[in-house]
């Protein structure tokens, strides 16, 4: 079967490589307790994050870059807080609410969720949970419970209870419409509770608006109101980024301009130094040899 | 006098392959491929900084040579190029394989010299004034302050011992803080680090794109094999130290910053150059600090990554200026479209110099933050330094993405794609860009050979072996998989045409 575009074709199979690369490399370090393996796993997984970025939007990059940052200063000072289990508890839940965001922004870019999205998520769990673990005694023990429990919460448990989950709780920051799904599943709480409250004191509730129709224009209110609040942050955010570039841009150009002002200043004066290395030798000639 | 002949017979090769690539292309660039071929026998495995030095350049080498000739037609209209472009590598791998002082600065000046007609190229051919300013730019702050540097380090060593003594051994008084000073400028000059590293964007966007790849990938290097000797002479180890993590720090930023707001891909590629020479050259000056051997692996792991990945681009940057005839990445967007196999191998050549497994990148990377780490508790200078070397990373993965919108950019328009793909001889280069870029994956193969034969301090990459193998395997099954798409994409084409 031809494939339309050959250049979609190999980039899934570079993104399923790396993701090979990363599984095999963890696993070897943590099946040997090999430091190097587990860091050349973590090597791979961000150059899977990379990858990611390639055919995103400038925006997404400069999120990218700035998750890599925090993760690669967060593996390496590991090395220094090797010991400390607070830190690796710390550095693992970073990294994990990293990658949790990415991914959630992901399949919200997207707008669809990819099996092999889900396995991108899982193995990057699975590297962070590694590295952050293999360092303990029990390390392959670690891994295996925390890999289990982390897959488990984000396959299983997670999608039936959105709102408690930091799955469900994160795409509605990046999806306006997502607001709206948790409202309504407030709403619905508050309505089927108001109800069932309402059964039972009927002469006070007759007195007042019943509390579904509160619980209704709250939800309105709510929703359109952040939704249009949201549309007006993005918006702003837009606009305060173009500022950002385009001052950046111009930092630039004053540094260019800067560094040809040095350059001519240089050039006058290694003349002028020559110019007096040249009197020098001619004085030095002329008066003291003589 | 073996040894002699082992450098002087591919050399010959070389030069007689670029004087016959006037009349007999193909025999010519054969002559060439297999004299920088049998270079590879007087690797010094007895010198790890030199032996894989003289590695790097071989591979670079290979893959240019071919590139060139073409190029240098399809532009020039005759291979005039050729030569000299040989002539300047030939010289460069003279001045890595140099045992004595004298030779050293005698190979280094015939480098910069051939250097400067290689950035003064199309001024010579066409008249360009813009070349010349860019070549007498190079000239007063590359040339002059790295040549007073060497000059400075000839001087206090003294004529016999130059002559006598290998340069490893010698011992120049540089206790002088001044003098010492002078002397890391003026190397800083070559490796284009902060203050002196303006002349670089000019000079590698206005040179060919092979003699380009060849500045860019290799020339800068040699500040860094200057550093790199300073390391052995007795210096004050806190100035030197200092100095050099000052402005390579600055430079870093500043470079990758420089970088990813550049619109002009040659320039975009030369910014990266000074950042990723200066993260060399902190490693180096880590190595003095900390006299660990794995600081010098680790720069030199990453210059072999970093010339590779170089020379791909800028390979890649003369492909898109003939086809296109436009170097501005706002205009383009559609290279992809016109050269599928031009982007993967682009493609591939990023994802390599940010560490993709098994490439000389993803060594390179690990060997550089594995070393830094080492020392975390040590010194806050390495902490500063990992930090740095991350704000490199994250950097670069901003300006290689916005390089790859050259290639390809949603809503990008382009009517006549046939137009620009009925221009074969042109479109032939992809394949030697694409050859280039797995040149990465022939040099690790090359380093884990020689890893048993000739240099046992690499223990680390022992260590890595078994990661290295296991993803080397994908690979090649990835690459299998690769080659049957592209043909079966091929024959999905060609029927459809029919």
């Amino acid at each position: 079967m031809a494939i339309e575009n050959p250049i979609h074709g190999v980039m899934r199979f570079i993104q399923l490589f790396l993701l090979l690369s990363t599984i095999t490399m963890t696993t070897y370090g943590v099946i040997f307790c090999d430091a190097v393996a587990i860091e050349g796993g973590f090597k791979a997984a961000i150059v899977l994050l990379a990858y990611d970025a390639i055919t995103q939007s400038i925006g997404a990059v400069i999120v990218t870059a700035l998750s890599v940052l925090v993760l690669l200063t967060l593996f390496y000072s590991t090395h220094l807080y090797y010991d400390i289990i607070e830190y690796t508890a710390i550095y693992s839940m970073i990294c994990l609410l990293i990658f949790a965001l990415y991914n959630s922004w992901k399949q919200n870019y997207y707008r669809r969720r990819t099996k092999v999205a889900d396995f991108e998520a899982v193995t990057l769990f699975y590297v962070v949970i590694s590295s952050a673990w293999v360092a303990i005694k029990e390390g392959i023990i670690w891994v295996i419970t925390l890999t289990t429990v982390v897959i488990l919460a984000y396959k299983v448990l997670l999608p039936k209870i959105k709102v408690l989950g930091v799955f469900g709780l994160l795409n509605p920051f990046i999806k306006f419409g997502g607001l709206s799904n948790i409202l309504s599943i407030l709403v619905k709480i508050y309505n089927t509770t108001s109800l069932k409250f309402s059964q039972g004191i009927k002469g006070f509730c007759k007195l007042v608006t019943p509390w579904s129709e509160v619980g209704k224009r709250i939800d309105y209110c709510l929703t359109n109101k952040s939704i249009a609040l949201l549309k007006f942050m993005s918006r702003r955010f837009l606009e305060i980024e173009n500022k950002f570039v385009e001052r950046f841009h111009t930092i630039s150009l004053a540094i260019e301009r800067f560094q040809y002002i040095m350059e001519h200043t240089f050039v006058l004066l290694l003349f002028l130094a020559s110019i007096f290395v040249l009197v020098a030798i001619l004085m030095y000639k002329l008066i003291v040899s003589q | 006098m073996n040894s002699i002949a082992s450098i002087a017979v591919p050399i010959s090769l070389v030069v007689c392959g670029g004087i016959i690539t006037y009349k007999f292309r193909a025999l010519g660039t054969i002559l060439r491929v297999l004299g920088y071929m049998l270079t590879s026998l007087s690797i010094p495995f007895s010198n790890l900084f030199s032996g894989l030095m003289m590695l790097t350049c071989i591979a670079t080498g290979v893959t240019v040579a071919a590139y060139t000739s073409k190029y240098s037609i399809l532009k020039y209209g005759s291979a005039s190029l050729v030569l000299l472009s040989d002539l300047f590598l030939i010289s460069m791998i003279l001045v890595f394989t140099s045992q004595y002082l004298i030779e050293l600065v005698t190979f280094w000046l015939l480098t910069e010299l051939i250097g400067f007609f290689l950035i003064a190229y199309d001024y010579v051919v066409k008249g360009d004034t813009v070349a010349l300013y860019a070549a007498v730019k190079y000239l007063l702050f590359s040339m002059i302050p790295t040549d007073i540097a060497l000059f400075i380090i000839l001087a206090l060593t003294g004529f016999e011992e130059a002559f006598t003594i290998p340069v490893k051994e010698l011992t120049p008084d540089l206790s002088n803080p001044v003098i010492l000073a002078i002397v890391i400028v003026g190397f800083f000059s070559k490796a284009a680090i902060f203050p002196l590293h303006f002349w670089l964007p000019d000079a590698h966007s206005i040179a060919p794109a092979p003699a380009s790849a060849l500045l860019s990938g290799l020339m800068v290097k040699m500040g860094i094999y200057g550093f790199y000797l300073l390391s052995f002479y007795s210096i004050d180890k806190s100035l030197a130290v200092s100095l050099m993590l000052f402005s390579s720090f600055l430079t870093v930023v500043y470079g990758a910053l420089q970088a990813s707001l550049q619109h002009d891909i040659k320039r975009l590629l030369a910014y990266s150059t000074t950042s990723n020479t200066a993260l060399i050259t902190s490693t180096l000056a880590l190595y003095i600090l900390s006299t660990d051997r794995v600081f010098v692996e680790a720069a030199i792991l990453y210059t072999i990554a970093h010339a590779l990945y170089k020379a791909t681009m800028f390979l890649d940057s003369g492909f898109i200026e003939l086809i296109a005839h436009e170097r501005d990445i706002r205009k383009l967007g559609f290279i992809s479209r016109v050269s599928p196999i031009e982007t993967i191998a682009v493609i591939t050549t990023v994802l390599t110099i940010l560490g993709m497994p098994p490439s000389t990148g993803f060594i390179a990377k690990v060997f550089l933050f594995t070393a830094i780490s080492k020392y975390l508790d040590k010194s806050w200078i390495y902490l500063a330094t990992l930090t740095i070397a991350s704000i490199k990373v994250a950097l670069s993965i901003v300006y290689n993405v916005v390089y790859l919108r050259s290639h390809y950019r949603e809503n990008t328009k382009l009517e006549d794609v046939e137009a620009f793909r009925s221009n074969r001889e042109i479109l032939s280069l992809q394949h030697y860009v694409f050859t280039s870029s797995l040149s990465t994956y022939v040099v690790v193969a090359a380093l884990l050979l020689i890893k048993y034969k000739g240099y046992p301090e690499l223990e680390l990459l022992k260590k890595m072996t078994a990661p290295l193998l296991t993803s080397t395997v994908l690979l090649i099954v990835l690459s299998v998989t690769i080659y049957l798409i592209i043909r079966s994409s091929g024959k999905g084409l060609h029927k459809n045409e029919v």
